[in-house]
Parts: C-alpha cells; sequence; structure tokens
C-alpha cells in the first residue's frame, strides 16, 4: 500500500513510486541518486520532526519531513 | 594546457588536487567545501599545465550556486582535458555525472577513487570493462595515499594528445529520436554559446532552469518547438519530461554498474555504521553533540592559557629592557607598539588559535559536522531556517569569510542571506581568542561557556526576527552523509598550517601596524580624537572612552580590539582599569557587532551590497542593545 516517506518506520525498505514535489524537488532528489523505481532503506529519523535518513544506492541521504511527505513509496519485502 | 578535476562532493577531488599540486584547496568530509575553483600550475613530462579544482557537483543541472560555479566554468572556459573523478564506493551515482560529462564532447579520463573503499564494500569494479564501454581511459587511485595519481595525469596528458573524447550515451530509441529532433533545432543557437547541440538539447527538455531563461527567451520558436518536443515525452511515460531524461541517464548509469562490478561478498557490518547509532542517536546523539563541543572549548582554552601566560611574562621583561635601550621619547613609543603587536600575536592569538584550527580540521575531515545537521534540522526550522544552514553557521566559530563563502550550497537566496547574516554573528576564531583572553582569563572559563550559549541564543533569535521580515518557506533539506573518515595527520597538519598562515601573513602584520599606529596615535595625543568620536558608543556601554579606539580597529581584525585594549589602557592587568562587568559588557559588544573587512567584502560578494548594508546594521543594532543589556545585569554582580 503506497504510503509518503515520512510515514515509514526505521529499518523498512521502500521503493519510490513517485516524487510529488516540484521540479526543484525532483532535481535535487535525482541528483543524490533517489529516483521513481529505486528500493530505498529507511535507517533512522531525527526527534522532534527532523529529518530522516535513507539509503540509496550505496550512499546515506537526509531528507528533512517536509520532503519527504511529497515522496511516495510502498513497502517492499 | 589546462586540466580540470569535476567529480561529485567528497569523492577525494580535492585530496587528487592538493597531493598533485602541494596543498592549495581546502578539503573537508562535506559537500561544499570548494566553493570557488582553486588553481595551480605544474608540470607532467615536462610539460607546464594549469590543474583547476572545481566545486563537487552531483550533475550538471544546476541546483545551488556552487554547482552553478562549477558547469559555468565547464562552459565557458577553454578546456583541455576533464578528468572526472569517481567514488568507486558509490559507483553507481557517480557514473550518472560521467555520462553528462561526456556529453560535453571533451578529451576526459576517469579517475576511480577510493577503489580501497569500495573493496571494503565488497565491491570489485573492472577498471578495464568500464573504460571500454565510455571508450576513455580509467585509472584507478587512491587519492589520501597518492596511488595512481602519477599514471593518473600521464593518462591525462595521453588523452589530450590523442584527443580522446569517449563515446556519447545512446538513450532509448524513441526518447533518442525526441532528442534529436530538438538537436537539429538548436544548432543555430549553439554555435554562438560554444555548447554542443546534444547538451544543450537534453538540458532544455531536463527543464534546466539557466537554459530556459537564456535560450528560450531569445527564440520563442524554439521555445514552443521544445514544449512540443516536451509533451511527448510525457505523454509517451507518463512522467515529467526531466524525470524521462534523467531517469534515462540513470538506468543507463546502473546498467553499466551491473556490467562492471562484481559483489565479492556481502558487505561487513561497518564500525561506522554503529558510530552513527551512537552519535545520530535519538537522545544519546545530542549528548555526545553537546560533550564534543564542550571538550572542543575546553581543551583549547586549556591549552592556550598554559601557553599564554609564560609567554607574556617573557615579553614583559623583553619590553623593560628595550625601553632603556633607546631614549628619544617617540622611538620608544614606536618600539613598544612594535613589541606589543609581535607579543599579541605570539602570546596571545597563537596560542588559541593553533589548537582551535587543529580542532576544526578534525571535525570536519571526519565527516562529523552534516551529522550535526541531523540532529539540529528540526531546530532550524525553528527558526525559518533548515539543516544545511548548520555547517556555514558551525564554519563561523572558524572564520567568518569561508563561512559566509559556504552558504553558497544552500538552495535558495533568502536562505543564503539569513545564514549569512547570522554566520558572521558567531564569534569566529578571532573574537573567540577574545572571549577567551579577556573574559575566561579574568571572570573564569564558566562566563566564557556563558557567552557561548547565550550567543547561540541571540544567533537563534536574530533567525527569527530575520524570518519573520523574510517570511518565505524554506525548502526541505536534502543532505549527503558522508562516511566518516580517519582523518590524515598530513592533510590535518597542512589544512590547519594553511589556516595558520593566513593570520601569519595577513593579519598578523596588521596586528603589528596597527599596534605602532595606535602608539603614534598616542604619543601626538590623537587617540583622543578617535576617542571622542566614539564616546557616544562607548558613553552608552558605560566603558572607558580609551576603549573608542580599540573598536573602531577591532574592524579591521577582530583581534585587533583585544591587543589595542591592552595597549590603549596601558597595562596588561586589565583588572586595574575596567571592572569585571565592563569586560563583559566590551567583549559581549566586540562579539557582535559590526564584521570585520575581510567578512565585509566576502557578503558583498555573496548577498549584494544592500543586503550587506543591511546586515552591518543589524548586527551593530543587536551589538549596542546586548552591550546595554549587559552592562545593566553587570551592574549587579
Amino acid at each position: 500500500m503506497p504510503v509518503t516517506l515520512n510515514m515509514v518506520a526505521p529499518g523498512k525498505k521502500v521503493r519510490i513510486i513517485m516524487v510529488e514535489g516540484g521540479i526543484r524537488c525532483r532535481q535535487c532528489l535525482a541528483e543524490l541518486g533517489v529516483y521513481p523505481g529505486d528500493t530505498i532503506k529507511v535507517i533512522r529519523s531525527a526527534p522532534f520532526s527532523g529529518p530522516i535518513l535513507i539509503e540509496a544506492n550505496g550512499g546515506k541521504v537526509m531528507i528533512g519531513r517536509g520532503m519527504a511527505s511529497k515522496i511516495i513509496v510502498e513497502e517492499v519485502s | 594546457m589546462k586540466f580540470v578535476l569535476v567529480g561529485q562532493p567528497n569523492c577525494g577531488k580535492s585530496t587528487i588536487f592538493n597531493y598533485i599540486s602541494g596543498y592549495k584547496a581546502v578539503t573537508a568530509n562535506f559537500p561544499g567545501t570548494t566553493v570557488k575553483y582553486t588553481a595551480s600550475k605544474l608540470y607532467i613530462n615536462g610539460n607546464l599545465c594549469e590543474c583547476v579544482d572545481l566545486p563537487g557537483t552531483y550533475s550538471l543541472i544546476a541546483a545551488d550556486a556552487a554547482e552553478e560555479e562549477a558547469r559555468r566554468y565547464l562552459l565557458t572556459q577553454k578546456i583541455d582535458v576533464i578528468i572526472n573523478v569517481v567514488d568507486a564506493s558509490i559507483l553507481s551515482r557517480g557514473l550518472e555525472l560521467t555520462l553528462e560529462l561526456l556529453e560535453l564532447c571533451r578529451p576526459m579520463v576517469v579517475a576511480l577513487n577510493m577503489v580501497d573503499e569500495a573493496e571494503k564494500k565488497g565491491i570489485h569494479v573492472d577498471d578495464k570493462k568500464l573504460a571500454n564501454i565510455l571508450k576513455v581511459p580509467v585509472v584507478k587511485t587512491i587519492a589520501y595515499t597518492g596511488q595512481g595519481l602519477t599514471e593518473l595525469l600521464r593518462t591525462a596528458l595521453m588523452v589530450y594528445k590523442k584527443k580522446i573524447i569517449g563515446v556519447l550515451p545512446v538513450l532509448s530509441k524513441d526518447v533518442e529520436d525526441v532528442v534529436m529532433s530538438v538537436v537539429e533545432r538548436v544548432k543555430d543557437v549553439t554555435k554562438g554559446l560554444n555548447i554542443p547541440p546534444r547538451f544543450l538539447a537534453l538540458k532544455l527538455l531536463e527543464r534546466d532552469h539557466e537554459f530556459e531563461n537564456i535560450v528560450l527567451k531569445s527564440y520563442p520558436e524554439l521555445s514552443l518547438f521544445v514544449k512540443e518536443a516536451q509533451k511527448k515525452l510525457e505523454e509517451g511515460h507518463g512522467r515529467p519530461p526531466d524525470v524521462v531524461v534523467s531517469s534515462e541517464r540513470h538506468a543507463l548509469a546502473m546498467h553499466i554498474y551491473e556490467k562492471v562490478v562484481k559483489i565479492l561478498r556481502i558487505p561487513k557490518p561497518d564500525i561506522r555504521d554503529r558510530i552513527d547509532d551512537v552519535l545520530m542517536h535519538r537522545f544519546a546523539g545530542y549528548i555526545f553533540l553537546f560533550l564534543i563541543f564542550y571538550i572542543f572549548f575546553n581543551l583549547i582554552f586549556k591549552i592556550g592559557s598554559h601557553v599564554e601566560e609564560p609567554l607574556m611574562n617573557l615579553f614583559d621583561i623583553l619590553l623593560i629592557k628595550t625601553k632603556s635601550l633607546f631614549p628619544s621619547p617617540l622611538v620608544k613609543t614606536i618600539v613598544e607598539g612594535a613589541i606589543q603587536g609581535i607579543a599579541g600575536g605570539v602570546a596571545i592569538v597563537l596560542p588559541y588559535l593553533v589548537p582551535f584550527f587543529i580542532g576544526l580540521a578534525l571535525l570536519e575531515d571526519s565527516g562529523y559536522l552534516p551529522r550535526v545537521a541531523f540532529l539540529l534540522d528540526s531546530f532550524m526550522h525553528r527558526i525559518g531556517l533548515h539543516g544545511k544552514s548548520v555547517i556555514p553557521l558551525l564554519l563561523g566559530y572558524g572564520c567568518s569569510v569561508p563561512a559566509v563563502m559556504a552558504t553558497r550550497v544552500l538552495e535558495s537566496e533568502r536562505d543564503r542571506f539569513i545564514t549569512a547574516t547570522l554566520s558572521t554573528l558567531i564569534p569566529c576564531s578571532a573574537r573567540t581568542v577574545i572571549i577567551l583572553g579577556l573574559v575566561s582569563y579574568y571572570l573564569g572559563p564558566n562566563y566564557a561557556l556563558g557567552l557561548y550559549v547565550v550567543n547561540i541564543f541571540v544567533v537563534g533569535i536574530s533567525g527569527k526576527v530575520l524570518t519573520y521580515l523574510y517570511p518565505e518557506i524554506t525548502p526541505g533539506l536534502i543532505l549527503e552523509v558522508p562516511k566518516y573518515h580517519l582523518p590524515s595527520f598530513r592533510s590535518i597538519f597542512v589544512k590547519s598550517w594553511y589556516r595558520i598562515k593566513e593570520f601569519i601573513i595577513i593579519a598578523w602584520p596588521i596586528l603589528i601596524i596597527g599596534s605602532i599606529i595606535l602608539s603614534i596615535l598616542q604619543f601626538f595625543h590623537l587617540d583622543n580624537v578617535i576617542n571622542t568620536l566614539c564616546s557616544p558608543v562607548t558613553f552608552l556601554l558605560g566603558l572607558p572612552t580609551v576603549v573608542g579606539t580599540t573598536l573602531i580597529f577591532g574592524i579591521l581584525r577582530k583581534e585587533l580590539s583585544l591587543i589595542m585594549l591592552l595597549q590603549a589602557l596601558g597595562t596588561k592587568e586589565v583588572l586595574y582599569v575596567m571592572t569585571k562587568g565592563q569586560i563583559l559588557t566590551f567583549t559581549v559588544f566586540v562579539i557582535f557587532y559590526i564584521p570585520c573587512l575581510a567578512t565585509i567584502a566576502a557578503l558583498w560578494r555573496e548577498i549584494g551590497a544592500r543586503k550587506t548594508i543591511f546586515a552591518i546594521l543589524f548586527t551593530t543594532f543587536i551589538a549596542l542593545l546586548l552591550g546595554i543589556l549587559t552592562r545593566g545585569i553587570s551592574s549587579f554582580l
């Protein structure tokens, strides 16, 4: 079932379905190797609605909550 | 002949550059360290080459100011060879930039860097196969040990002589058709721009902001055609055109990656991930954050004060001895001023500056700073910024100039302005010297620590105020978290030395000259004129009028305020002439008032004249306000 990235619990692997943000947001994510269709792993999240740390294509990237809420993903087993 | 190093942030470009040019670029383990390019000349096999280190760029779509700098350089300068540095441990992402660079049709060589790191992760890269696919040479390197770098330069020379430009990446049939149709249309346009038509076509389809502005405005027909082409892509793939093109490149990079990479084994659990379990922990992370910075500043103070005292005593003896040597009172004054200036540099500034720069280099190279951004992002949101702003602000503890320049990694102009202004409020190393040498020395280290805490609150409140004045939602945070690096002794040493050298050759002479000028002014009683001019400020703050001159000199270099203070008061025992409250008020004012000249110049360049003037007025207002407040509070002490 599709959810937004900010809802995913740490430790879970998800596939990106689409990025709802504007072109800047998509470009920023693509630059760091985060594309629709890719499988990423949520590693941890910071408290006080802080950012989420993910692993994508071998690199680690932190994504702010606001941005994460625009990334639609589905869980993969 | 010009060689240009291009690569994604943290891929080791600057380390390679430093190795081949004898340490000129500043490296650090976070994106955006090289915000301006650095150039150096060197000989390769007897050929004189210019080697340029560009800011790290994830792609050739310019998303922030640092990336724009890199792209503009690539597109406008005459470049003979592109040395594309790729981090082998995250090869698939790095290849995307490589594919974009191939579109530039320049002689190119790929430096497959950090192969040791990749092997550790269980990744083996077949460099010959990769070279065969890209049709450009690939050289395996380990930048920090220097392995493969001589071969890299030799290959670059060969690439230049044989003009090896590699093959253009071919996309899927339908996308390729659309691209080619645009290529036909932009051919005339690119003649004047000196850009390969295919590169321009791709970037227009990707809706590159800058190219859209330059090209489409002056060619309305082309604009319509590109819109049609974009629509075709969108309809064919059900995705926005920029995603279609970038996904093509992504897929191609993944495809190449799978062909050239052999996974030797499942990566062993990395000890560095365990470190993050603690340092990025939602609770323990903050405790360590506090501890790390507490130890950092405490250590600097301990080391500094242990060195300062004996050195100062030494200079006191020297001063008394030399005084008797010169009969003429004017010469005596000048010599006295010079010695005080020299003493200020050796005994007061350097004892704190040296450990500070070593500590800062350790923090930067280890890769801890992006973790701080992770922990503090939500707090930064509260003052209207986001986590990336933490890095310029932290750099501000070193020097405001690089801090202001580091704001280039921020995406929005508003964030850049607010962060740059706030970073000038952070006590830089020069002001740290004042805090430690004055407040910590005369009032105790707890007062100094208190000042730092108050400073953080002031920065926070100022951020809130600026956000209120410039209401605009900050774009969210996206930041790479690099692997931890054990900082190499050589890199730490060279980097600290580079910064200390800057103090010795630029600031110290100013200190000495300033000190002599003040002596002469005092001799002719001219300092009274300046002091009278500054008297409204000193009166408001309840400070002795003689400190007026020191405040003016402090704008040149902040350290001057301290050294001039000792000189203006005519004693090293400040407590004889100033109360503890006055010392505190003076320091508070000096921390916040007008940024030093070098910082003003940096601000001017980065945020423009109008905003710079605003920043100066804003910081001075804060300084006055807090100075008066401190005066009031300290009268109860």
